[in-house]
């Protein structure tokens, strides 16, 4: 069946920077934004662009990730000749097939996958950036430059660009230099890992990439610098606009923040909706002790305490007297009675029994961080856990 | 359970309540700030393993249909059986207008119970029933016993089946089985309640709907189950402890929400081992502003409160402006209600907008309507 524009989405990073916090999911089956999980983003702005057909690379801890998938009916992605297809690595006969080594080899052996599609281009995505964004017009762009690579970039501060990979413009407008995190940046473009291929030239450049010994297979170390040099017409798709990057755990905290305040990131815009597969569960309870400001509560949820600046997942439970300020609690996380949550992200399912105190805010202390705790784990009554402690396993009340 | 098919009668809605039945039938009345009552009734049945399933429909039904869809939520858009939608067939003998009673009703989809299924045992139930049948107990009693019917019933003098209005009770012997039964009663001085629901075999509904047809008999109770408990039926009992309510007026819909801000009660309607599914909005999260004050509330998901909310159930989608108090009200979907307004024991129907400043407050027993649509 053939298509014009299939989407790719490597979803099969660790996320190794969020500790504990990915040691059993992968990243973009992280909770954000309340009823949110970061995939959400990139599949609803796939779903609002028109883009029906999308394969998911998956690899790190992928269970999770594929179950909460499914067949894409969650973003409307559900339909005949179109879908969601998880894409694992696979053994293939002689050469026994291999995990995938980097971004390009991912998409090298899914080879396969795109050409029974013969898509005229591929949308790579990655599953581990918030924002919207209609891919669409980027592909329009695409089309009117008679390119074939199109990277989305996106302004910002110079003191921050030897953190991302820098495309510097010619004249014209076209990419003539790239460069992965420069020391000494000429360019204030950031690219944001999002390309969109003409696949026949794509299809060519993996097929050569793979076939060069110590390549690293990557798309920002290789495809583009290789397409670069041949000479390929490569333009940028200028975006403006909300992007974050949640790979670390203060981007994650800071960016979950921005959720509450709409004119950073407008969820509730429902001329572009953000889809998530949600459980079905009664309403959000509200008791009579709570007390609740600037705040995000998803259904599920039992509120009995104080929230102040807190991101809540489903079916998250906040006892009496309890305290949650600049914080997220995943799905089915618990505080407990008289318990203390302060600038923390709490895992899924976790349980802070009462009275205990983990984090605190800001006070100039030296060391000071968000405080984590990961999934699946207690952390028994009157415990203190500190600021900026990465917590692993459950600590027993004292 | 391949081998039952499961009945829900959606085809009335009772003139009491008012606005709230305009527009909508009474398995369509919106519960507990999410859910339609029928969503109880299919999700028993889901959870008890029933996947095919005929939804009785008259008038009305466009809301209904619209929550239904294909019946997916429920996994019941199978490839064979499933749910069904039973409008009238347009039998030129049945145009009366509306089905007077349930064998009415019945008979009007004669030729689908007779022919077209093929399950050897029926669960009859009404969409407007609130109350989280164990039905899987239920159909394993009946299998179990030499039962003609079995009936669901609520414990005499029960404290969670409340009787706003007449409904029909039975006596029973020290089995369970019923003796006597007693039509039309307005209070629960007598014998055990009736749920209105009941298991029995395919081929004893097709003799009781034959025979109701023969004397042009309209109704279940009064007419057929007095009738063959007569002739030596054996009726046996399944008793359901929980919550229960027919909704049928107004009070009865304010009384059934209000209830669900009791956890015990919230949690009989809603069991964590027989969930209750319902049609997914994919709203966002709910937004408390700075300056929100809520008590005792149940608020779905995609609202933005920044007022004040006091014993109240807010549906899905709805905005509460700043320095605006809400208390004992029933706001449904997409509702916007401006700054500084001031609400006590009023039911908003969908999509409705109260400008800033308006002030309106009902009773506990009378509570305001506010209808569909409308603009104050």
């Amino acid at each position: 069946m053939k298509k014009k524009c299939v989407a790719m989405l490597l979803a099969g990073g660790q996320g190794s920077r969020l500790y504990a916090l990915t040691r059993n999911v992968a990243k973009p089956n992280m909770p954000f934004g309340g009823k949110y999980r970061i995939i959400d983003f990139p599949l609803s702005n796939c779903a609002n662009s028109g883009i029906d057909t999308v394969g998911v690379l998956t690899q790190y801890r992928p269970l999770q990730l594929n179950a909460y998938v499914g067949n894409g009916a969650a973003w409307d992605l559900d339909s005949n000749g179109g879908g969601v297809y998880i894409l694992p690595p696979y053994q293939t006969s002689g050469e026994q097939g291999s995990w995938f080594r980097g971004t390009a080899n991912a998409i090298y052996q899914n080879i396969g996958f795109l050409d029974m599609y013969e898509p005229e281009y591929v949308l790579i995505l990655s599953g581990d950036h918030i924002y919207k964004m209609d891919y669409d017009d980027m592909l329009r762009v695409h089309i009117e430059n008679k390119a074939d690579c199109t990277i989305a970039v996106l302004r910002v501060p110079m003191s921050d660009a030897s953190r991302f990979g820098i495309m510097t413009l010619d004249d014209t407008g076209r990419i003539c230099k790239f460069t992965e995190k420069p020391k000494e940046p000429d360019s204030d473009l950031a690219s944001m890992g999002i390309y969109i291929f003409t696949w026949d030239k794509l299809r060519q450049y993996l097929i050569e990439d793979e076939n060069t010994p110590g390549s690293d297979n990557d798309f920002g170390k290789n495809i583009i610098p290789n397409m670069l040099n041949a000479g390929e017409r490569m333009y940028p798709y200028h975006f403006e606009g909300y992007w974050r990057d949640v790979g670390t755990i203060g981007s994650y905290w800071d960016a979950n923040m921005d959720m509450l305040s709409p004119e950073e990131f407008d969820l509730y815009d429902k001329k572009w909706p953000i889809r998530a597969h949600s459980p079905i569960s009664v309403p959000q309870y509200i008791g009579e002790t709570a007390n609740i400001a600037h705040s995000i509560v998803t259904e599920g949820c039992v509120i009995e305490g104080e929230l102040e600046n807190a991101i809540l997942s489903n079916s998250v439970k906040v006892g009496k007297g309890a305290k949650v300020r600049y914080s997220i609690l995943m799905q089915g996380a618990e505080v407990g009675d008289g318990a203390d949550v302060e600038y923390a992200i709490i895992g899924e399912n976790t349980k802070i029994a009462a009275g205990a105190k983990v984090g605190e805010a800001p006070g100039g202390k030296a060391g000071w961080g968000i405080t984590t705790c990961g999934p699946d784990i207690t952390i028994g009554a009157g415990c203190t856990v500190e600021a900026g402690a990465m917590i692993y396993d459950s600590m027993e009340a004292k | 359970m391949k081998n039952i098919h499961g009945i829900i009668y959606a085809y009335n809605s009772f003139p009491e309540l008012r606005e709230l039945g305009a527009h909508r039938t009474g398995a369509s009345l919106p519960f507990c700030g999410r859910y339609r009552l029928i969503d109880i009734a299919l999700s028993s049945m889901q959870n008890a393993g029933i996947h095919d399933v005929g939804v009785i429909m008259q008038k009305g039904y466009q809301s209904l249909m619209d929550h239904l869809g294909a019946g997916k939520t429920w996994d019941m858009a199978r490839k064979v059986g499933g749910m069904n939608m039973l409008p009238p067939y347009g039998l030129p003998d049945s145009n009366k207008g509306f089905y007077e009673g349930t064998m009415e009703a019945l008979n009007a989809i004669g030729t689908y119970l007779s022919d077209d299924i093929k399950a050897e045992y029926i669960v009859l139930t009404r969409g407007d029933i609130c109350a989280n049948v164990d039905m899987s107990a239920l159909i394993n009693a009946h299998l179990a016993s030499d039962n003609d019917i079995t009936a669901v019933c609520t414990p005499p003098k029960s404290a969670t089946y409340v009787h706003n209005h007449a409904h029909h009770r039975v006596e029973l012997d020290e089995n369970g089985i019923v003796t006597g039964i007693y039509i039309n009663q307005t209070t629960d001085e007598r014998g055990y309640g009736l749920l209105e629901t009941y298991i029995l075999s395919r081929a004893k509904l097709l003799e009781i709907m034959r025979w109701c047809a023969e004397g042009n008999r309209l109704h279940f109770h009064k007419d057929a189950l007095i009738h063959f408990l007569k002739e030596g039926w054996k009726i046996g009992s399944f008793i359901h402890e929980g919550f229960a309510r027919h909704i049928t007026c107004v009070s009865d819909f304010w009384d059934a929400n209000m209830d669900m801000l009791d956890p015990e009660l919230r949690e009989q309607v809603f069991p964590c081992d027989r969930p209750v599914s319902t049609r997914e909005r994919s709203d966002v999260s709910t937004y408390y502003a700075a300056g929100s004050k809520v008590r005792n509330s149940l608020v779905a998901d995609g609202c933005v409160i920044e007022g004040e909310l006091e014993n109240c159930i807010v549906f899905g989608g709805v905005k509460v402006g700043a320095g605006s108090v809400l208390q004992n009200c029933i706001i449904l979907h997409d509702t916007v209600i401006g700054e500084n307004v001031s609400l006590n024991c009023v039911i908003s129907d969908k999509n409705v907008t109260i400008a800033p400043y308006n002030s309106l407050k009902g009773n506990r027993r009378l509570p305001i309507v506010i209808p569909k649509g409308s603009k104050i």
